[in-house]
């Protein structure tokens, strides 16, 4: 009976860690609606909305009126919070930056069940960069434990000179099952 | 004996498909007390020193494949019932980023014979692992390499355990704690555009498979043993098994905020299942060989110690 016991207290052992991580279905999506902005440049070329859906400027490089540019080049620091269609788990963020790229400081992704915003990147302006489009690729260290509905770009625009332009915004993760 | 070999067997099949991870060549497993296959005989008196050479190869769960060879000497001091014990690892990785290979972290560990009887005997050690490096070796690019190919733990580690051997039977448990934090530097943004030029899918995957390691502290670790050992007049064989439980969660730096974070998924068992089998030439000296295999793991592993499998050939020459 003894060693019965003993050996069942051995096999619950062997799952005594406590986490239990998500499988879900992998999914990337682009952000498809805006939420706020600091600023944009109009309300049609260069508008905030020009950073939805796929990327249609990059690898192109420059100042083209598909991607979201700021009102002023260099005035103030701008940000972009914008909207996901379906709620997920985040690993990786891509922002599609194709022209003067390198502003971005912070970004934010929000948890959809609590409205909160999460610091998930945090670092100076990047100065210097090649004068080309690039894709800034944040991998988080781990998936995060919340799902996100939206993500908040800042953008430190006075430290790169000139218009820093943002052509799309892309998450991967997991997604519920249905 | 009929219902261990059957919980061995149970274990063994139930594992096939489990990764596994725990037991490593940079553990505290083969210290003083905690050791495997410790030998018991009162009709040969104890020998004062010994000296072991061993080879050890791991194949970790991802591509590298660990490479050690150790010196591991055993003198007594004071009088024959307390020993000091001394291991020189040299250790060389090999796996898809590249190849390290160095001086490992060396083992001192003070053992004492606590309680002994003609039927068991009882030790307790005490001792530490000091270490080689910082943990933060880089590649021919300047990126530092995950833990995995790292040859030093990159920590100061405390390590106590206690055993109690018979003829038969061998227990032991033991406790590893670090002091201090890696000063490993590595992220995911440094790696994924340069493995492979960044192009493929498959190349981000891998590199994303290893545990974010930045700045690592470890959580500590408890060590379990329990063997059962034949032992012949000049052949002898033991079957074993090591559950390792990280209690506290391995924390990092977040290199994308510079926050500390305790991560998911390191706390846990990792069993591993230890067979082994030993040839006296004569009373000084044998050679032993070790076989483990991981039955099951830890989530997620940023030191790794990550085995799917070990395996050690020794000689060993006691005077």
């Amino acid at each position: 009976m003894k060693k019965n016991v003993l050996f069942i207290i051995f096999i619950l052992l062997i799952g005594c860690s406590d986490f239990e991580p998500f499988e879900g279905i992998a999914i990337t999506q682009y952000a498809d609606k805006v939420i706020r902005f600091s600023s944009q440049y109009t309300a049609n070329s260069w508008s905030a909305a020009r950073a939805l859906g796929k990327e249609n400027v990059y690898p192109d490089y420059g100042d083209y009126i598909n991607a979201w540019a700021s009102l002023t080049d260099d005035d103030q620091r701008e940000f972009l919070e914008l909207g996901f269609d379906t709620v997920q788990t985040v690993t990786k963020i891509q922002i599609f930056e194709t022209y003067n790229p390198g502003a971005v400081d912070s970004v934010f992704l929000r948890d959809a069940g609590t409205k909160k915003w999460n610091l998930v990147y945090a670092k100076p302006a990047v100065k210097g960069l090649p004068e080309k489009s690039r894709i800034f690729e944040i991998f988080l260290i781990e998936e995060t434990t919340f799902f996100t509905d939206a993500i908040r770009i800042a953008i430190n625009s006075p430290a790169i000179p000139n218009w820093n332009e943002i052509d799309a915004v892309a998450i991967t993760g997991q997604r519920k099952k249905k | 004996m009929k219902k261990f070999l059957f919980s061995v067997v149970i274990f063994s099949s139930i594992s096939c498909s489990v990764i596994g991870q725990g037991c490593s060549d940079a553990g505290f497993c083969t210290m003083g007390a905690m050791k495997p296959d410790q030998p018991f005989n009162k009709k040969v008196p104890i020998k004062l020193r010994s000296m072991e050479i061993s080879f050890y190869r791991g194949k970790t769960t991802l591509s590298p494949v660990v490479y050690v060879a150790t010196a591991d000497m055993s003198f007594n001091i004071i009088d024959n019932k307390t020993f000091f014990q001394v291991k020189l690892p040299y250790q060389a990785v090999n796996g898809n980023f590249g190849k390290t290979g160095s001086i490992g972290d060396i083992s001192l560990c003070l053992t004492r014979n606590v309680f002994s009887s003609e039927k068991f005997d009882v030790s307790f050690s005490l001792g530490g692992k000091i270490r080689s490096n910082d943990a933060n070796t880089k590649s021919d690019m300047g990126l530092s390499y995950p833990m995995y190919y790292q040859t030093s733990l990159g920590t100061y580690d405390l390590v106590t355990g206690i055993s109690l051997v018979s003829k038969k039977w061998l227990f032991a448990t033991g406790l590893q704690h670090p002091f201090n934090q890696t000063k490993n530097t590595f992220t995911y943004e440094r790696w994924v555009p340069v493995y492979h030029n960044g192009e493929g899918q498959e190349f981000e995957d891998y590199v994303l498979s290893y545990a974010p390691c930045y700045q690592l502290k470890r959580g500590t670790d408890i060590m379990l043993r329990a063997e059962r050992n034949f032992r012949y007049s000049r052949f002898n064989f033991t079957l074993g098994l090591l559950p390792i439980f990280r209690i506290n969660k391995d924390e990092v730096t977040d290199p994308n905020t510079f926050q500390r974070v305790k991560l998911e998924g390191t706390t846990g068992m990792a069993l591993t299942g230890i067979v082994t089998a030993g040839y006296s030439f004569d009373v000084k000296s044998g050679i032993r060989f070790l076989y483990g295999k991981k039955f099951t793991d830890r989530q997620v592993n940023p030191d790794g110690l990550t085995r799917h499998s070990v395996s050690t050939i020794s000689y060993y020459y006691r005077f």
